[in-house]
């Protein structure tokens, strides 16, 4: 009986030590993925700097080369959406949201378009000139025809 | 009323979960996004002087005075196609008041204009819109959201003011045709507006002007928020008895981390010697997390006005809390002290103090 218990016990400990393992490792490979910076080849940029990246997401940098830039954006509860801002924009969720709540109402600005999948987003990328986004490196074989101008390491 | 006070309450508890959302429809060449707020004010004022009733003379006092307000309602429609935008902002004022004025609520248009976005050097604007004179001069419908309820005096001063025969505005109201832009190197470039305004009109809807108004506006940015320093001038031409207006501002506004600094001046004379408005505040903010306590200084002055002739002072402290993203509450007390001989001694030092709830969508 006690010899059974024994046994219960280490299986049990092995298949949590197992689940705790499996997190992890889930969780370094996912926080391993890299943001890809896209852009529509007809916005002309080569590469960008992360501050030129933030600024169009923040509404402050309107035009690239004379042409109108047209940022995407994903849901706030999306992980390449929280993993750009933390990244790209050093925000989280609230503080975006309320950033562009004071530029919708002091600047009469319109936030970026928000898509539900990276496949939306590419279409909406390619079919703007202006058109600019981001992909988790996971997602770059579907960028076909749009150029990466920065990568945003965890 | 209790129906009211249960609607303000249900509507200001159903932006807590952020379940607040504005509308944005995206076609393939234009985005239509709806955004609002909506605000619940209670404000306590103090005795206040204030002219005396003919045939007597001089000054006597109006009783205190104890409000709730919906003081604002605003939705705003925005298209966005490529460089042209159109901007409508609709707005209700006092749609439910207990104790202040008589709820009237109904929609008016406070803007309506169309712009052409050439390049961030030149934008093109026209219709009816708010001008950039000075740092709330854009946004006083909203200030609430962003800023101390209580506007500086220079941007709303108190109502003796007016009751006493002050001027109906001491800063511009809105212009017509506008070209603006920001042009220079780098973060610290300079933003520039011109604009064009019909001006005044009569209260049958006339043209009071001799001539159109016009104003402009130089400010020397460290940001793209058009912070840095300002100054503005504008006038127009009263065919009444004012004579030509001149309205000169200068401006400060400064923010470092945390910090906020604003500190404006304003000086607004007429030919006719009508008015002779000095006006200036200081206020000084720090972001605490969701908190932004603050602490203002203001002075105004008319030598042409019995009740501000010898000029008022008046010390503000406060805190704001965003409370979500989409909730905004606020807390407000005002200390004004006018000077002057003529000023009655039980209503020298004015009190005020201001509570509000501001649901954005």
């Amino acid at each position: 009986m006690r010899t059974s218990i024994r046994i219960l016990l280490e299986n049990l400990l092995w298949t949590f030590a197992l689940c705790v393992a499996a997190i992890a490792a889930g969780t370094i490979a996912r926080a391993a993925d890299e943001i890809v910076v896209v852009v529509n080849p007809k916005v002309g940029a080569e590469t960008m700097t992360a501050d030129q990246v933030r600024a169009i997401f923040l509404g402050e940098k309107e035009y690239w080369n004379g042409t109108r830039v047209y940022p995407v954006t994903f849901p706030e509860g999306s992980r390449v959406m929280q993993e750009f801002l933390r990244l790209g924009l050093g925000m989280t969720i609230n503080e975006y949201r309320s950033w562009w709540i004071k530029r919708i109402f002091r600047r009469a600005d319109v936030p970026p378009q928000s898509v539900s999948t990276p496949e939306e987003a590419v279409e909406v990328i390619r079919s703007h000139p202006g058109g600019i986004g981001f992909l988790s490196a996971g997602d770059m074989a579907e960028a076909d025809g749009l150029r990466p101008v920065l990568r945003l390491g965890p | 009323m209790k129906r009211f006070l249960a609607a303000a309450v249900v509507l200001l508890a159903a932006a807590a979960p952020r379940v607040a959302r504005a509308v944005t429809l995206d076609a393939q060449d234009a985005r239509v996004s709806i955004n609002g707020f909506l605000d619940l004010q209670y404000t306590y004022m103090g005795r206040l002087p204030a002219p005396a009733t003919p045939p007597a003379v001089g000054l006597t006092t109006q009783d205190p005075i104890s409000t709730l307000d919906q003081d604002r309602l605003n939705l705003i429609l925005k298209v966005d196609r490529d460089r042209f935008r159109v901007n409508v902002n609709v707005s209700s004022r006092k749609a439910y008041s207990v104790g202040g004025v008589e709820p009237h609520g109904q929609f008016s248009f406070q803007e309506a204009y169309g712009e052409y976005r050439r390049s961030e050097a030149l934008n093109v604007r026209g219709g009816s819109f708010l001008v950039p004179f000075g740092i709330y001069n854009e946004i006083r419908y909203a200030t609430s959201l962003f800023a101390p309820v209580v506007l500086p005096q220079l941007y709303e001063p108190l109502p003796n003011y007016a009751a006493s025969g002050g001027a109906d505005h001491i800063v511009p109201e809105e212009g017509n045709l506008m070209v603006s832009g920001a042009v220079g190197p780098g973060r610290a470039r300079l933003f520039y507006a011109a604009y064009l305004g019909t001006g005044d009109r009569t209260q049958a809807g006339t043209d009071q002007n001799e001539d159109k108004a016009v104003g402009g506006r130089l400010t020397l940015m460290t940001d793209q928020e058009r912070q840095g320093v300002g100054v503005s001038y504008y006038t127009t031409n009263d065919g009444g008895g004012e004579g030509r207006r001149h309205h000169v501002m200068t401006s400060l506004d400064l923010r470092r981390g945390p910090w906020g600094l604003e500190a404006e001046a304003l000086w607004l004379t007429t030919t006719a010697h009508v008015y002779d408005v000095f006006s200036y505040y200081v206020r000084l903010r720090r972001h605490v997390g969701a908190a932004t306590p603050f602490l203002g200084y203001d002075y105004f002055e008319d030598t042409k006005n019995a009740i501000y002739a010898g000029g008022m002072k008046r010390l503000s402290t406060g805190l704001s809390y965003e409370a979500t993203s989409n909730l905004y509450l606020k807390a407000e007390y005002h200390c004004h002290v006018f000077d002057g001989s003529a000023i009655p001694s039980d209503a020298d030092h004015v009190h005020m103090v201001r509570l509000a709830a501001i649901m954005v969508f």
